[in-house]
């Protein structure tokens, strides 16, 4: 094999790390997307057998914003096995117990039912806040694009910003607001 | 239909027709009404459209200008390619024993099925929908001309595939299903893929006439 | 179980007990356990097995197909498109390559593929469809496709 295709082979099948940023989005829609990173369906060399998935960190998984009625209502079993050692719990208590869990578990669920689940979940790193470890940081190559923009509140606008932000129409100077 | 009516409305001849002035307004109260119904009439009298005459004048599109030049530069890139021989090893997509095949010279393509050539016969695979060097790629749609590509094949090998068993059993049933079959299978040796002439331009004699595939 | 030779085949003729079961131990030699050598159990492994495999030849062309439609969109997805929005230029531009080809191109050839995803990004900006960026450049229809 000449150089050149050796390094194509290299460039090919080494792993990408890609960056997740967790802030404002829903959980549940964002791990069919990390899904496939970790999977390596975003490829198109991609085969169940042939272990190509990319890492992907995701950062500010504390942040999540879960759609609905879901912090209170959705409700995550565990069993210890032994009688009576069932225990369900709340959404926004998991959450409050490990920021992560909430993420891991739903790509977790995502993922395909199969000897390969454990080691696709190892390529998923996920960190509560924005600080990553530099270990980690420096193999970062990639960055996947946000389901949806995080909203900006009118007090995070400077005052400019809003004086200059286009309207339809100028309020009458003498105009009260009713409350 | 309303336009014509409110026309109708204000005229002198709506109130020639009508008279007094109550009148009118008990009609002007039952308008809607009498839109409705004239909605579904065709007006008697429509006020022929007169259009402005407009001088017409043909501007040169720049982007047209634009284009053929870009598509006459490429085809000339692709024609030096294919006159100077550096379109490197060439690809191409072949339909042929109702399959899709992509294949380069010195392949070995298997055929299943039967396929009546027999060994050292030389073919020529007519059907190219897709050939492809370093630098271009040209795709049929669905089909290249044949005269452009010469995709030939070599018949190397004529064998049966090993047996396939088709297995069928209901288990207490009594029912049990045994049945032997092996394919006829061809082995063609690709021996050239060659574009044969320029590209984007319209030959004196074309071989496909009254053809159909 | 030893294999004897050929003519000891030959010279024992007809439905014999000991060679009908050969065959089907014969089938299961490469099995684990009991169900290797010992008749009563072979014998349901090996029509299991059996079924199986002939079931298996009509799924395989399914789970390939699967298989292409998720190389061929992970190639679409570089350049923001879908399949389905591809297949549906290909088939209205008459490009008639099929999904096995397609997965090929978009592994070994992606520059060709690159220019089938470019053509379906003009050909719907033509159509008005998904183009508020506009026709990609570099592609010519001249209105024919």
């Amino acid at each position: 094999m000449s150089a050149i295709r050796r390094v194509q082979q290299w460039a090919t099948f080494g792993r990408m790390w890609y960056l997740y940023d967790a802030k404002w989005q829903n959980p549940f829609d964002s791990a069919d997307k990390i899904k496939e990173y970790i999977s390596g369906t975003h490829k198109p060399i991609y085969h169940p057998l042939n272990d190509c998935g990319d890492h992907v960190v995701v950062i500010n998984s504390r942040h999540i914003a879960l759609p609905g009625m879901e912090w209170e209502r959705r409700v995550y079993f565990h069993h210890t096995g032994y009688p009576g050692g069932a225990s369900w719990t709340l959404a926004w208590e998991l959450h409050r117990k490990d920021p992560t869990l909430v993420v891991r578990k739903a790509v977790y669920s995502k993922l395909d039912k199969n000897l390969l689940r454990r080691g696709k979940m190892a390529r998923l790193h996920i960190f509560a806040d924005d600080e990553v470890p530099n270990s980690i940081l420096e193999n970062l190559s990639g960055q996947i694009r946000q389901l949806r923009a995080v909203p900006k509140r009118l007090d995070h606008y400077t005052d400019e910003e809003i004086k200059s932000f286009p309207r339809i129409f100028d309020w009458p100077k003498d105009y009260v607001i009713p409350n | 239909m309303i336009s014509c009516l409110r026309l109708v409305r204000h005229s002198s001849a709506f109130k020639t027709v009508i008279g007094n002035e109550s009148a009118m307004h008990e009609i002007e109260i039952r308008l809607p009404v009498l839109m409705q119904l004239n909605g579904l009439r065709t007006s008697p009298f429509t006020a022929p459209v007169k259009h402005a005459q407009v001088q017409q004048e043909v501007m040169q599109d720049a982007s047209e200008i634009h284009n053929e030049k870009f598509t006459k530069n490429v085809l000339d890139k692709v024609n030096h390619q294919i006159l100077n021989n550096q379109c490197g090893r060439l690809f191409a997509v072949v339909y042929f024993a109702g399959k899709q095949k992509l294949v380069t010279p010195e392949d070995l393509v298997m055929v299943e099925g039967v396929f009546p050539p027999n060994i050292g016969d030389k073919i020529r695979l007519e059907k190219v929908m897709c050939v492809g060097g370093l630098h271009f790629t040209l795709y049929g749609r669905p089909l290249l001309s044949r005269d452009l590509v010469n995709v030939e094949a070599t018949v190397v090998e004529k064998n049966l595939s090993h047996c396939r068993v088709y297995f069928r059993s209901l288990r207490r049933q009594n029912n049990r299903k045994t049945k032997f079959s092996r394919e006829m299978q061809t082995l063609l040796r690709i021996n050239c893929v060659d574009i044969m002439h320029k590209i984007g331009e319209i030959r004196e004699v074309e071989g496909a006439d009254g053809r159909i595939f | 179980m030893v294999i004897t030779s050929p003519t000891l085949f030959a010279r024992s003729r007809g439905p014999d007990r000991f060679w009908k079961r050969r065959r089907i131990l014969a089938l299961s030699a490469h099995f684990y356990g009991r169900k290797q050598n010992c008749f009563r159990v072979a014998i349901r492994s090996v029509h299991r097995a059996l079924s199986f495999s002939t079931k298996a030849r009509a799924l395989k062309k399914r789970d390939m197909r699967i298989l292409w439609n998720t190389r061929i969109n992970a190639g679409c997805e570089e350049f923001g498109l879908n399949f389905d929005r591809m297949k549906i230029v290909l088939d209205d531009t008459g490009v008639a390559l099929d999904r096995k080809v397609l997965q090929n191109l978009a592994i070994w050839e992606p520059r060709s593929f690159r220019a089938l995803a470019m053509l379906t990004r003009a050909k719907e900006a033509e159509q008005g469809l998904n183009s508020l960026q506009g026709p990609p450049p570099g592609v010519v229809t001249r209105g024919m496709l």
